[in-house]
C-alpha cells in the first residue's frame, strides 16, 4: 500500500427533515409506513401529473450551504435526469444538473490523529428520491412511499487519503446535519447514504487514475470496510498488471464483498434538460439573509472555543459538542455555575450523560435544567450534600421536576457533619456489632471501611464520611 | 462529413442505439420506416443550423415571461394526504402484499 | 333548434329558469349522440363495418350514469334555489388526453388502454363544478400526435361531420367533431402545435388555445409540457369564452399555472371594436418548406379560398371600426415546424418514459427473461408508430453530444419566434397591433388517409398555427365560411400574452358582423340525415 496513495471523494444524499415531499404533499417520513400508503398520483408519476415545489426544501438547502460556506447561487434550475429503473416512476429522475443550487464551499475534518483534512466540496443541489426495491425470489418488489422525498446531493472533491478519513467526514457530516436541523442523518434510516468514488495512485504524482463508485453502504462502519477492500482489490489488480474501469460496486455487508453492478454509465445517456413544468429556484440577498439569521454557531467552532474559553481538553469538548442541544445544555450550566467550567463538564459528561443516554430524552426536554445541575453542584460544593447524595439528586430531580433545594429540605437530605450525631450512631453501631470491633482491635483495620458503610446506612448516606471515619478511628481505639 | 451522412445523420447503428435507449424494440419494416422518416426530419431541423444566433440570445423555455407578478406562490410545507391511495395501486398490473411486482433486473459479480 | 343545437349560453339559461331540466338536456344530448356517433373507438382487432363511414364516431367512453348524477344535482340545487353554477346542465365532452376519476384515461393509446385514472384533471372538476354535464371522453391523435385523428388506437377514428369522408383534423379531432354534430356544446381539448385551432377550423367550429398559464395543465397527460395548453372547443365566440371563465386560474397543483385573476371573459363580448389594430402579415398566407429534394427552402401559397376568407374577414372587422394594418412582418414564422420538431420531441421523449408496463397501463402479456425485456416489449406493444417516431427523434436531438446543435438551438430560436410577436404587439412599437388575422390552416379538411402522403402542405400543415405555441400567446380559431368543396374554412386571431378577453371581443364582433350571412345557416352534411 505505501506505494500507492488512495484518492477518495464522497457522494452524500441527505434526506431534509421537511415535513412533506419535495414535489407533492405526501409527507417526507414514512419509514414506519407499510408499503405503497404515502403516495399520491404525483409522487407515482400517474398521467398528467405536476410537480410542485416546496418552499422549505429550498430554505433548508440553502442553510446547509451556506454553512459549509458555498456560494448558494441567486437562481437554480430544476433539469430532468431520464433513465428506466424500477423505482423511478416518471422514468426521470427531478434533479439540478449544471446550474445547482450552490457551488464550491469546504468543511475542515479534524482526524484522530490531530490532523486537519480540508474538505473542498464541488457542488449542493437539491433532487426527488426514488422508492425502494426488495429482491425475492428472482423478482423485485417495489414501494414508492419513498419516491420524492426532498434530497441534497452534496459531491466533495477527491480529497480525501483514507477509509478513516472519508468515515471521519461522514460522522462530521452528520453531527452538521442535525445541528443544523435539516435532516435527522439516520444512516440507519436512510437518512444519509453516501456513494464512495474511490482510485489509487502512485505516491507523489497528482493526475487522478480512473475511478470506481461504491453504492449501498448503509453505516459508518461499512464505508469504511467497503473503502478499504477495493483500495485492496484496485491494488492487487495493478500490481498484477490490470486497468481498472469506470465500474459501479455494489457492497453487500453481510458478506463484506463488492459486486459489479453496471458500468457507470456517461452523463449523455441521462440526456439532462431543463424541466418545462418547474420555474426556476429564486434565493435573493433578502431570502439569503432571512435563512442565515438563524445560522447557530457550528459544532467545530463550538468545539474549539469551549477548549480554548472553558479550558477542556479536546474528548471533553468533543463530547459536550456532539449534539447541539446538549452543547447548549453545559453552556447554561456554566453560566447559572459561575464557577470552574470543567467541574461542570464532569457532572455533565458522566451523569447527566448517563442518564440522557438511559431515558432517551433530549438534553432541552430535561427537567432537569442546566440551573438546576448547577444549584446541586454548588450544594456539594458548599458542603449542604455529600458527592453521592448530589449524584442521587440528578435523578430525584429528573423524576419530580422539584428543585434540589426543595427535595434536599423535604427528604432532610442535609449531610450530618453534627459530631454529636455522628458519635451516637458510631456507638450504636459499636455496641451491636461486638465481632467487627474484636475483628478491627485485633488488627484488621482495613475493616473500618465496612465501619464507615454501617454509619452510612444508618444515617442514611448523609453522615460526612471524612468525619465519620476520623471518629471512628478514635473511638474504635478506646 | 460526407454527402451521405449529411443526408442520412442516422445510420442504422445509430438507429439501434436510440431504440435501446428508449427501451423499444422493433421489427425489420418498423426500422426502416421510422428511420427514414427521422431521417426526413431531420432536414427540416437542419434548417435551425443556418440561422443566426447570437450567443446572447437568451433560450425560451417557456414563451411566456414568468414576472414575479404572475409567478405562482411557493408552496407551504404542509401534509395534505391522498384520499385513494389503494386506487393507484389498484392500476399496477401486478401486486402482491402491497408492493408492485416486477421481474429482475441482471446484475454480474465481480470475481 | 333543437336542443343539442343551442348555445350553451342559451341552455344555461333556459335550464336556471326551468323552462328545461337539466335532465332533458341530457337526454336530447345522448339521443343525438346514438343518432349520429355510431359505434365509439376500441382497440385492434376492430371489424371494419360499413356504417362506420357513415357516423363520427366522436366517443371513446361514454358517461351517461356519471352525466345523469350531474344532471340529477343539477336540477336539484335549481329547485331549491341554490346556484347551480354559470355551466347549469350544459352537456361536454373531454379529450381523452385527460384524467377523469374512474373513467378509462387512454390517451388514445393501447399503452393507457386499461387504465382508469384515480384522480380527475383540474379544468374538468371545474367544469363539473361548474354544474356542466360529462358525456364522455372523445377520440383524439394517440398522445396527440397528429392532424388528423387518425393515428388513435382507438378505432374507427372520427369523421368530419361536414363530409364524412375527410378527417375532422387533431389531435382535438373527437373534440371539434363532437361540437360540430351537437354532441355537447362545449368540448376540453389540447393545443400543442395548433391541435384545438386547426380541427375547430376543419369542422367549423370556434377553437381557442389561451395564453400558456392560463389553465392548469393538471391532470393533462402530457406531451410538449411547455407547449400544451387546455382550452375550450364551442359553437360560438360566447360559449368559448363562458367556458375559458370557468376553467382559467392558478391551480395549487399546477407550478407553470399563472397567478392572475380571471377576468370575466364575457363582460367585453358586446364593446365594439373601433379603434382596434388588427394586423395582417404576409408571412402566414403561404408555407415556407425545405424541399426534400433541393434542399432548398421553398414556398407555396396557401389555398386561395382560405386567402379570400381570411380578407373578406379582414373586411367585415373593418365595417366594425377596426383599423386593418398591412405587411406586418413576421419573419421567422418559417422556423416554427422545424423548432417545434426538436422541443416537442424532447419533451415527449421524456414524457413517455413513465410508460414503461410497470405500475399502470399495458404490460406485455409475453414471458419476459428479466424487467429490461418487460420495458421493451411493454412499450412496443403499447405504443403505435407515431409515439415511437417522436420517443426516437426525441433521443436523438436530446443526447448531449447533439443538444447543444439541436435542442439549445431551438430554445434559441424559439426566442426569435417570440420576438416576432412582442414586436407587433409593443404598444410603443411600430405597428402596435392589438391582434393579428391569419388563416387557421393552409388547406380545408383533407381525405382520410392522406396525411401520410408526401404533400408539403400537409407536412407543414402546424405552420400557422404552431407558432403561438412556442410564444405561449392566445390564438382562437373562427368559422369563417366554406371553400367551394362545401367544407368548412377557419380564421385565426393571435394576442398578446393574456389577452384572451380581447381576442374574444373581436371574436364576437366578426360573429356579429356576418351574423346573416348565408353560410351561418349551413349544417353539416351528418345532421341533415340524422
Amino acid at each position: 500500500m505505501s506505494a500507492y496513495e488512495a484518492v477518495i471523494g464522497l457522494e452524500t444524499h441527505i434526506q431534509i427533515n421537511t415535513t412533506t415531499k419535495i414535489f407533492c404533499t405526501c409527507k417526507a417520513d414514512s419509514w414506519n409506513d407499510p408499503p405503497n400508503t404515502n403516495i399520491c398520483p404525483v409522487c407515482t408519476g400517474l398521467p398528467g401529473v405536476l410537480p410542485v415545489l416546496n418552499g422549505r426544501v429550498v430554505e433548508k438547502a440553502a442553510l446547509l450551504a451556506a454553512a459549509m460556506q458555498a456560494d448558494v447561487q441567486p437562481v437554480s434550475y430544476f433539469d430532468r435526469k431520464n433513465y428506466f429503473y424500477p423505482d423511478l416512476p416518471k422514468g426521470y429522475q427531478i434533479s439540478q444538473y449544471d446550474q445547482p443550487l450552490a457551488q464550491g464551499g469546504c468543511m475542515d475534518v479534524p482526524m484522530p490523529d490531530g490532523q486537519v483534512r480540508r474538505v473542498s466540496i464541488h457542488k449542493l443541489h437539491i433532487e426527488e428520491d426514488a422508492g425502494k426495491t426488495i429482491n425475492e425470489n428472482g423478482q423485485r418488489l417495489i414501494d414508492f412511499n419513498r419516491c420524492g422525498v426532498p434530497l441534497i446531493e452534496m459531491v466533495t472533491g477527491p480529497d480525501l487519503r483514507s477509509a478513516e478519513e472519508a468515515a471521519q467526514y461522514l460522522i462530521r457530516l452528520r453531527q452538521l446535519l442535525r445541528w443544523l436541523g435539516v435532516s435527522e442523518a439516520d444512516m440507519e434510516k436512510g437518512h444519509l447514504r453516501a456513494d464512495a468514488n474511490v482510485s489509487i495512485r502512485l505516491q507523489g504524482v497528482d493526475y487522478l487514475n480512473p475511478k470506481t463508485e461504491i453504492k449501498n453502504v448503509n453505516s459508518i462502519v461499512s464505508l469504511r470496510d467497503a473503502i478499504n477492500a477495493e483500495i485492496d482489490r484496485q491494488v492487487k489488480q495493478v500490481e498484477s498488471g490490470g486497468q481498472i474501469e469506470a465500474w459501479t460496486l455494489d457492497w453487500d455487508d453481510n458478506t463484506g464483498v463488492l459486486r459489479k453492478m453496471r458500468s457507470k454509465e456517461t452523463e449523455a445517456d441521462y440526456r439532462y434538460f431543463r424541466d418545462p413544468d418547474l420555474l426556476p429556484v429564486h434565493i435573493d440577498e433578502n431570502l439569503l439573509e432571512r435563512i442565515t439569521a438563524d445560522m447557530p454557531e457550528l459544532p467545530l467552532a463550538r468545539r474549539a472555543r469551549f477548549g480554548q474559553q472553558y479550558d477542556l481538553p479536546e474528548y471533553d469538548a468533543d463530547i459536550l459538542t456532539g449534539e447541539r442541544s446538549l452543547s447548549d445544555y453545559y453552556e447554561q450550566a456554566v453560566h447559572s455555575y459561575a464557577a470552574d467550567p470543567k467541574r461542570v463538564s464532569n457532572w455533565v459528561m458522566n451523569d447527566v450523560l448517563r442518564m440522557i443516554n438511559e431515558r432517551s430524552i433530549a438534553p432541552d426536554q430535561l427537567r432537569l435544567t442546566p440551573e438546576y445541575l448547577a444549584g446541586i453542584i454548588k450544594m456539594v460544593d458548599a458542603g449542604t450534600i455529600n458527592t453521592s447524595t448530589g449524584k442521587s439528586l440528578v435523578e430525584k430531580v429528573e423524576d419530580t421536576g422539584q428543585a434540589p433545594t426543595e427535595i434536599v429540605e423535604a427528604e432532610g437530605l442535609g449531610k450530618v457533619s453534627d459530631e454529636d450525631a455522628i458519635r451516637e450512631i458510631i456507638a450504636g453501631v459499636i455496641v451491636s456489632n461486638p465481632d467487627q470491633v474484636a475483628s478491627y482491635k485485633g488488627g484488621k483495620t482495613t475493616i473500618i471501611g465496612w465501619f464507615v458503610g454501617q454509619v452510612m446506612k444508618q444515617s442514611r448516606g448523609k453522615a460526612d464520611p471524612q468525619l465519620t471515619r476520623t471518629m471512628l478511628e478514635e473511638l474504635l481505639s478506646e | 462529413m460526407s454527402n451521405n451522412q449529411q443526408k442520412q445523420p442516422i445510420t442504422p447503428d445509430l438507429f439501434d442505439h436510440l431504440v435501446t435507449l428508449a427501451s423499444l424494440e422493433l421489427s425489420q419494416e418498423e426500422s426502416e420506416y421510422l428511420r427514414q422518416q427521422l431521417n426526413n426530419q431531420m432536414k427540416a431541423i437542419d434548417e435551425l443550423e443556418a440561422i443566426p444566433l447570437s450567443d446572447e440570445t437568451a433560450i425560451t423555455t417557456h414563451g411566456v415571461s414568468y414576472t414575479p407578478q404572475i409567478t405562482p406562490a411557493i408552496r407551504d410545507d404542509q401534509w395534505q394526504a391522498c384520499p385513494n391511495p389503494e386506487e393507484i395501486l389498484a392500476q399496477a398490473p401486478e401486486v402482491r402484499d402491497g408492493y408492485v411486482v416486477v421481474p429482475d433486473i441482471p446484475h454480474t459479480d465481480l470475481e | 333548434m333543437e336542443l343539442p343545437d343551442l348555445p350553451a349560453h342559451t341552455l344555461a339559461y333556459l335550464i336556471r329558469r326551468r323552462e328545461i331540466s337539466a335532465m332533458q338536456a341530457l337526454d336530447a344530448a345522448l339521443e343525438r349522440i346514438s343518432a349520429v356517433d355510431g359505434r365509439p373507438g376500441r382497440l385492434a382487432p376492430v371489424d371494419s363495418s360499413a356504417e362506420d363511414a357513415e357516423k363520427v364516431h366522436a366517443f371513446i367512453t361514454l358517461t351517461p350514469e356519471r352525466a345523469r348524477a350531474q344532471a340529477e344535482q343539477v336540477d336539484r340545487k335549481i329547485s331549491q334555489g341554490e346556484d347551480p353554477g354559470p355551466l347549469a346542465g350544459v352537456p361536454f365532452t373531454v379529450k381523452d388526453i385527460y384524467c377523469v376519476q374512474g373513467t378509462p384515461s387512454t390517451a388514445g393509446s393501447r399503452i393507457l388502454g386499461n387504465f382508469v385514472a384515480p384522480y380527475t384533471a383540474t379544468p374538468v372538476s371545474r367544469l363539473e363544478a361548474a354544474g356542466g354535464l360529462m358525456l364522455g371522453k372523445v377520440n383524439l391523435d394517440e398522445f396527440t400526435y397528429g392532424s388528423s385523428n387518425e393515428s388513435s388506437a382507438f378505432q374507427p377514428s372520427p369523421r368530419n361531420p361536414w363530409n364524412l369522408e375527410r378527417v375532422p383534423g387533431g389531435s382535438s379531432g373527437g373534440s371539434a367533431a363532437a361540437v360540430a354534430a351537437g354532441e355537447g356544446a362545449l368540448s376540453l381539448g389540447t393545443d400543442t402545435a395548433g391541435s384545438i385551432r386547426q380541427p375547430a377550423a376543419f369542422c367549423g367550429v370556434v377553437g381557442m388555445k389561451p395564453t400558456y398559464g392560463r389553465v392548469s395543465r393538471y391532470g393533462l397527460i402530457a406531451f410538449g409540457s411547455s407547449l400544451d395548453c387546455p382550452g375550450p372547443v364551442a359553437s360560438n365566440v360566447t360559449d368559448a369564452a363562458l367556458m375559458l371563465n370557468v376553467i382559467a386560474g392558478p391551480d395549487s397543483h399546477d407550478g407553470t399555472a399563472a397567478n392572475l385573476a380571471v377576468p370575466d371573459f364575457t363582460k367585453d363580448l358586446k364593446k365594439d371594436i373601433r379603434g382596434l389594430r388588427i394586423g395582417l402579415s404576409p408571412d402566414y398566407f403561404r408555407i415556407t418548406y425545405i424541399d426534400p429534394l433541393t434542399g432548398e427552402f421553398d414556398q407555396q401559397p396557401i389555398s386561395s379560398e382560405i386567402e379570400s376568407a381570411v380578407l373578406s374577414a379582414a373586411g367585415y372587422l373593418a365595417q366594425m371600426g377596426a383599423d386593418i394594418v398591412e405587411d406586418i412582418p413576421m419573419p421567422h414564422t418559417q422556423y416554427g415546424v422545424p423548432v417545434y420538431f426538436v422541443i416537442s420531441r424532447v419533451e415527449a421523449a421524456s414524457n413517455l418514459h413513465r410508460y414503461d408496463g410497470v405500475k399502470y397501463g399495458f404490460r406485455t402479456p409475453d414471458r419476459v427473461a428479466d424487467l429490461p425485456e418487460l420495458y421493451r416489449k411493454s412499450r412496443a406493444e403499447g405504443f403505435g408508430i407515431q409515439p415511437k417516431l417522436r420517443i426516437l427523434m426525441g433521443m436523438y436531438v436530446s443526447a448531449a453530444q447533439y443538444s447543444k446543435q439541436y435542442y439549445n438551438r431551438a430554445l434559441g430560436v424559439r426566442t426569435l419566434i417570440r420576438n416576432d410577436f412582442e414586436q407587433v404587439f409593443d404598444p410603443q412599437g411600430e405597428h402596435r397591433l392589438d391582434a393579428l388575422l391569419t388563416p387557421t390552416t393552409p388547406t380545408t379538411a383533407f381525405p382520410m388517409g392522406d396525411i401520410y402522403g408526401d404533400s408539403v402542405l400537409m407536412q407543414y400543415a402546424d405552420q400557422l398555427t404552431v407558432p403561438a405555441n412556442h410564444a405561449g400567446v392566445p390564438g382562437i380559431s373562427l368559422p369563417a365560411g366554406f371553400a367551394e368543396d362545401g367544407l368548412p374554412i377557419g380564421v385565426q386571431l393571435l394576442g398578446p400574452d393574456f389577452s384572451e378577453a380581447r381576442l374574444l371581443q373581436i371574436g364576437r364582433a366578426f360573429e356579429l358582423a356576418s351574423e346573416g350571412e348565408e353560410w351561418r345557416k349551413r349544417r353539416p352534411a351528418i345532421l341533415k340525415t340524422a
